[in-house]
């Protein structure tokens, strides 16, 4: 296990160093540069060659494009990500920040979405071909249709301007919090809710569950004790993908309400072209990924013991 | 056994509620809403502002805390602000600022010459014309700087008036007083005052009256900007009584044209300024067809400008008849405004004229085995250019011109520009007031503009630009404009469209409304009131 830990997080560097180099030099090769982007956005004209120059030049950005590499390998060992071209605030700070405000809305998130996704796929299972079923697997492929910045603004539309109940943007409070949630559970509870539904299904057409009803076991214990647990494993990988994804920010969620988030930070940042902010956030977010990757591998040798085995 | 399974239960969902529990207070989460102290505080004149951009992003929020030596109208201009007059020497050289005494900075100290000759010298650290034409700056007093340029600059005061040449104070600067330093603290003139502590990236900034302002305290307590990332969002926030004023913190409008009928039903003020911003259709004059006069001057007469204000915006703006708002002080008021007036018979005649016929019946006009067949480039997020630019599509192929619209992310778009790989390409012109619609040395239309390589240049159109630009007696710099104007307007550079508007809607509760000097300026915010019994 510790061995298979170390490899797993050794390779995890490579992949995280990768993913951000990569990202660099595709938006280093694609049109555009930082200078032209943000002045634009900062004067809403178009700069002359002299402020574009003189813009490069302040911020160190005429330099080869190796230099500029090596440069920021050399930094980002050390951790420091360097400054936000746009913003002239340390990377780091900027992702700190925002980070809190995304840990926050996804950790709520799966609070609610995942022990609604398993009342919801475990029952449909149960009563597969059922009315529960049927209704919640028409809900669930509803909630999966709908795009989230439709339902967070008819959301807003009702809780904040018909009804007052709710504010319609904002950061600091459990009342900012509910609309943005709202959101995006309904979207995550229908996916994985589908996900386990499939894979009870696939456990309860087994022998093995056969012989447990054979031996006169309740439908409880055979749904939960040996359908469900032997269902984990594909279930745990969606949770870990959702977390990941959540984790890497939602930025239409975080448009619509406003939320400062690093979604939408890291989108504007594509925009403008802010490469130490999209090497570094793209990093942090890579390092995120390894770890829930890493995490979800381990929970495996748990809940399948024969995973472990063959790792021995 | 059953025991073990429930104690396994309470397990599961007490380590959820620890989770949610955690989450909300480890990150400072508090059950009061963040827009609440505000609305709350109904003894204070707080103005609510929703902004698109986080203060520090965006240049608008900077006009409420720094001012300016000199300061203009919208039409161009200028007057003194904390320079309370200036001279200017007969070659346009030499600037001599007479500064308001008793304006203090925000940490309590005086602005005088010395301060503000730091403050130039900073500008001219960050500001490439001011770089390139600056020779010194003396202090000759303790209220009276002087400037001496090395070439003349006809943007001199424009550039002294903007965003680029705030008034600063020398502790403002890291390390203090130097001015190739960093500006850090935010310390300015202005009628309010930022306080660091209040400030919550990406989500709010407070701003606070200063008492001390020189102007006289605003009636206003102070201003909260609050950072509303959806145009639809803020005004749901607007309507819903979080915010009291939207629109005013961004130079795009942020407000969809289609809602302000609906905001004025509801009784909300909608102020639709001009700005003197005009949306223009900028023709690639390198190559066919845009290099003949007479197409381009016929794709000027074939679009119904006024039906087109009246569809897509309900009449809420007006019709752009020259390149660029001829109310500026250097602007086109000599110009007939019938010279693009739309005819399409005419333009008909035109590219007939010019050898574009339609020869095999299809419907587009060819010349030489080649169709008109024109590739407008659309920046993704310019305004209102995607309905625009199908309204074009539909008038064109009226007089046998097919319009293939490709819109592109906003950098590809200026890529295709700079490579000339376009016909046509939709932009909105700049908001100079003194040197509009890219006429400039360097600007537009000027040949050595790399920006606008295939935009229309001539060796005569330089000519014209370079004389009247250097010229420093004002009646005579306004002759020879006037001249560059007419001659501009019959080579039909670009297809002027309409007037972009700054919209700003506010609740009854606020007063006292006046626009800026241009789009960017929120300065005028220190002049509202606020009724608190609506």
């Amino acid at each position: 296990m510790e061995k298979m830990i170390f490899r797993r997080l050794f390779l995890g560097i490579f992949i995280m160093i990768i993913a951000s180099l990569l990202s660099f030099v595709l938006l280093y090769l694609a049109p555009g540069n930082p200078a032209e982007n943000i002045l634009r956005q900062r004067t809403g004209e178009d700069p002359s060659y002299e402020e574009i120059e003189l813009f490069l030049q302040q911020k160190d950005l005429d330099v080869p494009l190796l230099t500029q590499t090596s440069e920021w390998l050399y930094m980002a060992l050390r951790f420091d990500f360097g400054e936000s071209i746009n913003t002239s605030e340390p990377v780091m700070d900027e992702f700190i920040t925002r980070f809190k405000a995304t840990l926050q809305l996804t950790l709520i998130t799966l609070a609610f979405s995942i022990p609604l996704a398993f009342f919801i796929g475990v029952r449909s299972a149960a009563n597969n071909g059922g009315t529960f079923d049927h209704v919640s697997r028409f809900f669930t492929l509803l909630a999966m249709s709908i795009p989230e910045f439709w339902l967070g603004l008819m959301l807003m539309i009702v809780f904040s301007k018909t009804l007052n109940w709710l504010p319609s943007f904002g950061y600091g409070s459990y009342l900012n919090l509910i609309m943005p949630v709202a959101t995006l559970v309904v979207g995550y509870t229908a996916t994985l809710s589908r996900v386990i539904r499939s894979s009870m299904l696939e456990n309860l057409s087994q022998d093995f569950i056969t012989t447990a009803k054979g031996n006169g076991l309740s439908q409880h214990v055979i749904l939960i004790k040996y359908a469900l647990r032997n269902s984990l494993g594909p279930i745990v990988t969606a949770i870990g993908s959702q977390f990941g994804h959540l984790l890497a920010g939602v930025v239409v969620v975080e448009t619509v309400f406003s939320w400062p988030g690093i979604g939408k930070f890291l989108i504007d940042a594509v925009y403008l072209r802010d490469f130490p902010v999209i090497q570094g956030f793209v990093l942090l977010i890579a390092m995120m990924f390894v770890v829930i990757n890493l995490i979800t591998d381990i929970l495996y040798t748990y809940i399948d013991p024969r995973i472990r085995y063959e790792r021995r | 056994m059953k025991k073990y399974t429930m104690n396994k239960r309470i397990l599961a969902l007490a380590m959820v509620l620890v989770l949610v529990m955690a989450t909300l207070s480890g990150c400072g989460l508090s059950g009061k809403n963040s827009n609440e102290s505000v609305a709350s505080a109904s003894s204070q004149k707080i103005l609510r502002i929703a902004a698109a951009f986080d203060f520090k992003s965006a240049m608008e929020g900077k006009t409420l805390v720094y001012e300016n030596l000199v300061k203009s109208d919208m039409a161009g201009n200028f007057s003194g602000w904390l320079a309370e007059k200036y001279d200017v020497s007969d070659d346009g050289l030499t600037y001599t600022f007479h500064l308001k005494k008793g304006v203090k900075f925000h940490d309590g100290s005086e602005f005088n010459a010395e301060t503000a000759k730091i403050s130039l010298e900073y500008a001219q650290n960050n500001d490439a014309n001011l770089k390139k034409s600056v020779n010194s700056i003396e202090v000759i007093d303790e209220s009276t700087l002087k400037v001496v340029l090395g070439t003349y600059l006809a943007s001199f005061l424009n550039t002294l008036s903007s965003t680029s040449a705030p008034m600063i104070c020398a502790a403002d600067l890291e390390p203090a007083g130097d001015p190739k330093g960093k500006l850090s603290g935010y310390i300015g003139t202005g009628a309010f005052y930022f306080d660091e502590a209040t400030y919550e990236k990406g989500v709010k900034a407070e701003l606070t009256r200063f008492d001390d302002y020189w102007g006289g305290a605003s009636k206003l307590d102070g201003v909260e900007w609050l950072y509303v990332a959806d145009p639809t969002a803020m005004v749901v926030a607007l309507e819903s009584d979080e915010v009291d004023m939207i629109g005013i913190a961004e130079h795009h409008s942020s407000i969809p044209y289609v809602q302000i009928a609906e905001l004025k039903s509801k009784g909300y003020t909608v102020e639709t300024d001009e700005t003197g911003r005009y949306q223009v259709i900028e023709y690639n004059c390198s190559k066919a067809p845009f290099d003949d006069v007479n197409v381009r001057m016929a794709l000027n007469l074939a679009v119904d400008r006024e039906l087109m204000v009246k569809t897509l915006f309900e009449d809420m703006t007006k019709a752009s008849k020259v390149i660029t708002a001829p109310w500026f002080v250097l602007g086109p008021d000599k110009v007939d405004e019938n010279y693009y007036k739309f005819d399409q018979n005419r333009a008909k005649k035109m590219l007939d004229d010019a050898g574009w016929i339609d020869s095999d019946g299809d419907g587009i006009r060819d010349k030489n085995g080649e169709k008109l067949e024109l590739k407008l480039v659309v920046p993704q997020g310019e305004a209102n250019a995607d309905t625009v630019s199908v309204y074009l599509q539909s008038e064109l192929q009226k007089i046998g011109a097919k319009i293939d619209v490709l819109t592109l992310e906003s950098s590809a778009a200026s890529d295709m520009k700079k490579a000339g790989d376009y016909n046509m390409y939709i932009h909105h012109s700049g908001n100079m007031p003194s040197i509009p619609g890219g006429i400039g040395i360097g600007d537009k239309y000027y040949s050595t503009n790399k920006d606008w390589a295939y935009s229309f240049h001539s060796a005569e159109l330089d000519g014209m630009i370079d004389a009247a630009f250097t010229e420093p007696n004002t009646d005579s710099r306004n002759n020879k404009i006037d001249t560059l104007w007419t001659y501009l307007h019959a080579q039909a550079p670009c297809m002027p469209l309409y007037s972009v508007l700054k919209l700003v809607a506010c609740n009854p509760r606020v007063t006292g409304y006046k626009v800026g000097s241009n789009m960017f300026d929120m300065s005028n915010v220190r002049l509202l009131d606020m009724d608190m019994s609506k």
